[in-house]
């Protein structure tokens, strides 16, 4: 079995993000970039099933800039085997990211597509059901357990009030939930195989795809800043302050 | 994997990320009570990050120093309470003598102790080794001759630096070596010692980034007279002066650690960058603790608040394996040695490939 997981390059989970002056976007430049942490966990769980015999192949791919290689080779010493790169600067959007992996997927014929839920610097949570809709194949999204057979696969699901637990065929595009699995640290010894793994380098435009953003982002701000609190001397204060100022009840 | 930074930034993401886990407020605090923090240890052993300098058929992962200096930056920053460093630069001199690197935390001999080496065993006793208690076996270095010597083989009796780190006194009496090989190395001073030096430059490089980390940020949650006293003037001059003191640490133990990969077998030049290092360390740490304390005031000197576990481990370090003057009168020595027309040249034309 053939396990392809996605892994983004965004900027790391414990950085303050700043809006850019001209307020076209966020601040990158000198900002500390790590992978996707639902990505992280998708690696994990591609490392995990092929330590285990599920799967025979995991290819680690990243779209982005040059950069995201780095990516790539962090996934590689977690213990991907290969990985591929599509270059792509700039914004871009779901669309564009799922039609790359299907043409990705029609080069590699793998089994099993597993992707982060979302991407912690657009939270779009787009990618993993338009890959699957693309391809015509099952999808278990939000996945906290994952088990892998012949030919389907079992996926629990963290719904509202629950788990949900499907029984899909393969071959299916599986996204992550945060609880899956606790992703493990690179290893120096496996950082230092890690070099030596093969990363193959395309383009969108070698595989067809237009990347062109159909969205215009107009303006990029930060939060409101939240204003300070008032206390209240009693419950009938408090309600008629959510009645007649507030307007909530 | 030396010179890729593509590796060495996933290596210090690991490495970091590690450390920051495992090494916690109650660890650091558990460990100056006197718990070995196992937990950790093990962590570091499963990653293969204790013995990156001992070469592969010796039990190492025969990586680079390069690659050394992010672990010890690391370990540093988030002051981890393990002889790590101890443990690398051993499993090196294991390595080069040709002698099998065993599994555990090793314990490395500072080459200033005075031991004799004969019939076979050492004699001597030598203060302040780091962990010794806590280690299976000691390594020391005689005249280019390294042993490796279990831990039952010697007295230890406790002690503790001021960041409460174990610094033990241990005495060797006819103590025999399970294991003995020569350096293939040529050297003016004792290889431990200018080993030691070097992984303390990088660990002091790291921890006095974390204490800048700590003040930049009391300094923007700080208010005072209506804002936050990183809108301060004198606030900031201080803080900058400590970062770029800091940095220049960095610069200087990482420059080292690339020397020592690029000398072979004959760390001669290396010494020199050892030497610069660990004086740059110990005179940025003087600047860099006065201005993290300065910025912190009164609840930087709690036991509670977090950067006395930084600030006593820069104080400690900056007189083990060599302060300031030991290295500052090695680098004057070779400037006299050298001769008034070699100064300048020596200044300037130093780094090499």
């Amino acid at each position: 079995m053939k396990i392809l997981v996605g892994v983004k390059r965004v900027i790391d989970a414990y950085v303050k993000v700043r809006v850019k002056s001209d307020h076209t976007g966020v601040e990158t430049q000198n900002v500390k970039m790590s992978m996707n942490p639902f990505d992280e966990i998708a690696v994990e769980e591609g490392v995990r099933l092929r330590e285990a015999g599920t799967a025979d192949e995991l290819i680690a791919v990243s779209i982005g800039p040059d950069q995201a290689q780095e990516t790539i080779r962090t996934a590689l010493a977690m213990g991907a085997d290969r990985g591929i790169h599509v270059v792509a600067d700039g914004r871009v959007e779901p669309l564009a990211i799922a039609k790359i992996f299907k043409e990705l997927i029609a080069r590699e014929n793998p089994d099993v597509v597993i992707l982060g839920k979302q991407a912690i610097d657009d939270d779009n949570n787009q990618v993993g059901q338009m890959l699957a809709a693309l391809m015509g194949w099952s999808q278990g999204t939000f996945a906290s357990k994952i088990e892998l057979g012949a030919g389907q696969a079992k996926v629990t699901r963290e719904i509202d009030g629950g788990l949900e637990t499907l029984d899909l065929k393969l071959p299916a595009v599986l996204t992550t939930d945060l609880r899956l699995n606790e992703p493990r640290y690179a290893s120096l010894p496996n950082i230092m195989k890690a070099k030596k793994k093969e990363i193959a380098k395309l383009t969108a435009d070698e595989l067809g795809v237009d990347t062109a953003p159909r969205v215009e982002i107009l303006k990029v701000t930060e939060p409101p800043a939240r204003q300070a609190g008032v206390k209240v001397e009693s419950a009938a204060e408090l309600v008629e302050k959510l009645k007649n100022e507030a307007k909530v009840i | 994997m030396t010179g890729t930074s593509e590796m060495a930034n996933i290596l210090a993401e690991a490495a970091g990320r590690l450390l920051e886990d495992h090494v916690t407020r109650d660890v650091l605090g558990a460990a100056e009570d006197g718990t070995w923090p196992s937990d950790l240890w093990q962590v570091l052993e499963d990653n293969g990050l204790t013995q990156p300098l001992a070469p592969e058929d010796r039990g190492g992962m025969g990586a680079s120093f390069a690659d050394a200096f992010v672990i010890a930056f690391a370990a540093g920053r988030r002051r981890a309470p393990v002889p790590l460093v101890e443990t690398m630069a051993a499993g090196w001199l294991l390595g080069r003598a040709g002698i099998d690197v065993p599994p555990g935390p090793l314990a490395l001999i500072d080459g200033g102790a005075v031991l004799t080496f004969k019939d076979g065993a050492l004699s001597g006793v030598a203060e302040g080794v780091p962990w010794a208690a806590q280690a299976g076996h000691l390594v020391a270095e005689i005249d280019g001759t390294v042993a490796l010597i279990p831990a039952d083989a010697v007295t230890i009796t406790s002690d503790r630096n001021m960041a409460g780190e174990p610094r033990d006194t241990v005495t060797f009496t006819e103590a025999k070596p399970s294991a003995t090989g020569t350096l293939d190395l040529t050297a003016t001073l004792p290889v431990a010692r200018t080993l030691g030096a070097l992984m303390r430059a990088a660990q002091m490089a790291g921890a006095m980034e974390g204490a800048v980390t700590l003040a930049v940020q009391h300094a923007g949650d700080r208010e005072q007279f209506g804002r936050p006293i990183a809108k301060f003037q004198a606030i900031q001059q201080m803080l900058a002066r400590a970062a770029a003191r800091a940095a220049q640490a960095r610069s200087a133990a990482e420059t080292a650690f690339l020397a020592l990969d690029r000398a072979g077998a004959d760390l001669t030049d290396a010494e020199w960058d050892v030497a610069a290092a660990k004086v740059v360390a110990g005179e940025a740490a003087e600047i860099v603790y006065d201005a993290a304390h300065q910025t912190h005031g009164a609840i930087g000197f709690t036991y509670e608040h977090e950067l006395h576990f930084t600030t006593r481990r820069l104080w400690a370090w900056r007189g083990e394996f060599g302060a300031e003057t030991y290295w500052a009168g090695e680098i004057g020595r070779r400037v006299l040695g050298r001769g008034a027309d070699n100064l300048w040249p020596d200044l300037t034309a130093r780094q090499k490939g």
